[in-house]
């Protein structure tokens, strides 16, 4: 299927941008906040309606001043749909998400671990097929395919390193086109999971922030002003394995020891547990035990926070980042303890201002991330951000308008 | 275009002319400011309105940058927090122009030796380009696409708190233990020469060294110099151990801003090619696999003692006569090679 330009304009795509996080607007806000005249948002609304982007919600607008209510306008979810998938050694996961972002097929596979790139991409491949044909209804105007890889590129797109996996010059992206006739674009997993939490997570997430994905491995993704900061040839993040502990247990992938992952990793968590006197558990279960008042779990705890605050204290003093987010494996823990966290963080000697924050997004926040960077290809030249929009509805609508 | 820049440092303040926006005749003038930490505002503000008086009297300027060992506001018009505590919460730059009727602008050390060896050095059309410098903290600064970052709370750049060593790591002010600063500023490398081979200090981890008189400390670096360029295998050792936390620091910057060129300044850069040696030979030996830290080239700043004068100046000339901003708070994307 070819790629259509469904977006014509600029006008288009700010009013597509209000919408975007699946807030319904009436005609009147967004002339208001767009600063264009009603006909013209009348306009650009039949157009979009017209293009299967935009619906009628028909309730009016809460909070509007005087005129007369309207009918408000959302994101039809089935205007359009973007593919994300995310790998490693011992999994795949497939899913689409509809316009306005929310997931409509999710899709797993679990293989054994020591095997080579090539075979898990082309089953990949087989698994994007196999969901397009099953789920063809909840996949409409299907936009692309992204592909989040726990690894890092050259600039130009070639793999230049991913551990736990053998490879050669392999081009992801190429292979996957030839087989499925879809754009595709891959990204770090970190990266990706990144711009997850930037287009689909917290609504108040900041333009600028390093995101830490804590993981068996650990990778930063650092967005900077609503995009993703690559550096000189595109390695930036890949911070896994700066090397903490001389003494430190040996890491395969790097062939170092006392390396940033293998210091806060899931098996360092249950390290620690082992080695403070608990016997084996998975990292919900030591977390669970310290808040239980278990001693060897809140002295393994201890012990991790302690080895994440040296790491991230190596992260933050170069580009200082406003916020800091932790993902990853480990997300489904870290709501529960991320104030608890952040202050810990804090005593380890993080500096006070730095705003430590849990991710929206668990395990598959990488194939969310690599979806929505398809995603926002589509919204490519956004001259309206949320916050701007929160900014001017906030001056000229008073009263509820989420 | 003339332009006064002030390096207020660690122990003294210094001003000295930079013209027509390049590196032109420093005129050097050296008031030696106490030692102490407490150095009242006022005293400070009199040293350096009378330096910058005496430099008036040569010449005129336009405008004057004001180089500070410390943290500043994120609009680079307060000092935030210093070694000085009197200092705190002080407006310099707004002080500094009333009395001269020139503007002013101050920015931490860091940023300044950055932002001269970007113009002027080492980072000279360097797209991505990171100093460290060395001297009584460890500082350093960022520039990306022709700006300096100061990151979100203006501390883009501090590399003396990367973490450097995680077994029984030296408390530093900052409320961590194991910052760089503890191991390789100019201060911590001198003073563990100063011990000797002798016990606790031989081996690292080693017990923080104490504090030398500014005399000692000049006559005991003049010594390591001496002894670094002969080989002493004790001048050598120490030089090497501080070179692996540095390269520590050097890994962390490679992996976080992936720079092009990464440059050593400040004081202890004086100690010139065994140090530049130390280091790069830390960074290519740096343990596990990791191809782009051998890209990052390491270089020795072209600025030493001025850096902190040219630096204030060029930015001031830039902020404040150029029209442009030389600094942001957030970083540029840039790709290497790259010329800006």
């Amino acid at each position: 299927m070819a790629q259509q330009n469904i977006v014509r304009d600029i006008n288009q795509l700010n009013a597509l941008l209000m919408l975007r996080r699946g807030h319904s607007y009436s005609r009147a806000q967004i002339s208001r906040v767009l600063k264009l005249t009603r006909s013209t948002v009348s306009a650009i609304a039949a157009d979009l309606i017209q293009q299967g982007l935009v619906v009628e919600v028909g309730t009016t607008a809460v909070g509007d001043r005087g005129g007369r209510p309207g009918a408000s306008l959302a994101l039809n979810p089935r205007g359009a749909s973007f593919l994300g998938a995310e790998f490693s050694d011992d999994h795949i996961t497939v899913l689409g998400l509809g316009l306005d972002g929310t997931e409509v097929v999710r899709s797993r596979t679990e293989f054994k671990p020591g095997g080579s790139l090539e075979p898990i991409i082309a089953q990949l491949s087989r698994m994007v097929v196999q969901v397009c044909a099953e789920n063809e209804a909840d996949l409409p105007s299907l936009q692309g395919l992204g592909v989040s890889v726990p690894g890092m590129f050259h600039g130009d797109g070639r793999v230049s390193w991913l551990p736990g996996l053998h490879w050669q010059e392999f081009d992801i992206a190429g292979y996957l086109e030839d087989e499925l006739g879809i754009p595709v674009m891959i990204e770090n997993d970190a990266n990706a999971s990144a711009m997850a939490e930037l287009l689909f997570g917290r609504e108040d997430i900041p333009d600028d922030f390093l995101y830490l994905l804590l993981d068996s491995g650990v990778g930063s993704g650092i967005v900077v002003n609503r995009s993703l900061y690559r550096g000189g040839d595109g390695s930036s993040g890949e911070v896994g394995h700066i090397r903490l502990d001389p003494a430190g247990p040996p890491c395969h992938r790097c062939g170092g020891s006392g390396c940033f992952e293998m210091m806060v990793n899931a098996e360092a968590l249950n390290r620690y547990f082992r080695r403070a006197g608990g016997s084996g558990a998975t990292p919900e279960q030591v977390v669970r035990f310290a808040r239980q008042g278990d001693e060897a779990a809140t002295i393994a705890l201890d012990r991790w926070t302690w080895w994440l605050s040296r790491g991230l204290a190596s992260l933050i003093y170069v580009l200082n980042p406003g916020q800091v987010v932790l993902g990853g494996a480990f997300a489904g823990l870290l709501p529960d303890l991320s104030e608890e966290l952040s202050t810990r963080l804090k005593a380890d000697g993080l500096p006070p201002t730095l705003d430590i924050r849990a991710s929206s997004f668990g395990e598959a926040g990488g194939a969310v991330g690599a979806a929505a960077l398809v995603y926002q290809r589509m919204f490519r030249t956004p001259s309206l951000t949320d916050s701007d929009v929160l900014n001017r509805m906030e001056r000229d609508i008073p009263g509820e308008h989420r | 275009m003339n332009v006064i820049g002030v390096d207020i440092g660690g122990t003294n303040a210094r001003a000295g002319f930079v013209a027509d926006g390049q590196l032109g005749e420093v005129a050097r003038r050296f008031h030696d400011g106490r030692a102490s930490d407490n150095v009242p505002y006022r005293k400070l503000l009199d040293g350096v309105l009378g330096l910058v008086g005496e430099l008036l009297d040569r010449s005129v300027c336009e405008a004057i940058g004001i180089s500070v060992a410390g943290t500043l506001s994120l609009d680079r018009s307060t000092i935030i927090s210093s070694s000085r505590t009197d200092w705190v919460g002080k407006a310099l730059a707004e002080d500094v122009a009333a009395a001269t009727d020139l503007p002013t602008v101050m920015e931490n050390d860091g940023n300044c030796a950055t932002w001269a060896e970007y113009v002027s050095g080492v980072g000279q059309g360097v797209g991505l380009f990171a100093l460290i410098t060395l001297g009584t903290g460890v500082g350093g600064g960022v520039v990306t696409g022709g700006r300096v970052v100061l990151g979100s709370d203006g501390f883009a750049g501090e590399f003396g708190h990367i973490c450097v060593e995680t077994r029984a790591g030296l408390e530093c002010p900052c409320g961590a233990s194991g910052c760089l600063e503890q191991y390789a500023s100019g201060r911590a490398i001198v003073g563990r020469y100063s011990c000797g081979p002798y016990g606790k200090y031989r081996e690292i981890p080693a017990p923080r060294p104490p504090a030398l008189p500014p005399g000692k400390a000049r006559a005991a670096e003049a010594q390591l110099a001496r002894e670094l360029e002969s080989g002493e295998p004790w001048a050598t050792r120490v030089i090497e151990d501080a070179a692996a936390k540095i390269a520590i620091g050097v890994s962390a910057i490679v992996r976080v801003l992936d720079p092009a060129v990464i440059g050593i300044g400040g004081g202890a850069a004086r100690l010139g090619a065994p140090l530049l040696t130390a280091i790069r030979h830390a960074v290519r030996h740096y343990p596990g696999v990791d191809a782009r830290r051998l890209r990052v080239q390491v270089e020795l700043a072209h600025h030493r003692e001025y850096a902190g004068i040219v630096g204030s100046a060029l930015l001031a000339a830039e902020r404040l006569l150029g029209g442009r901003p030389s600094a942001e708070a957030r970083p540029k994307e840039m790709s290497w090679p790259s010329k800006t």
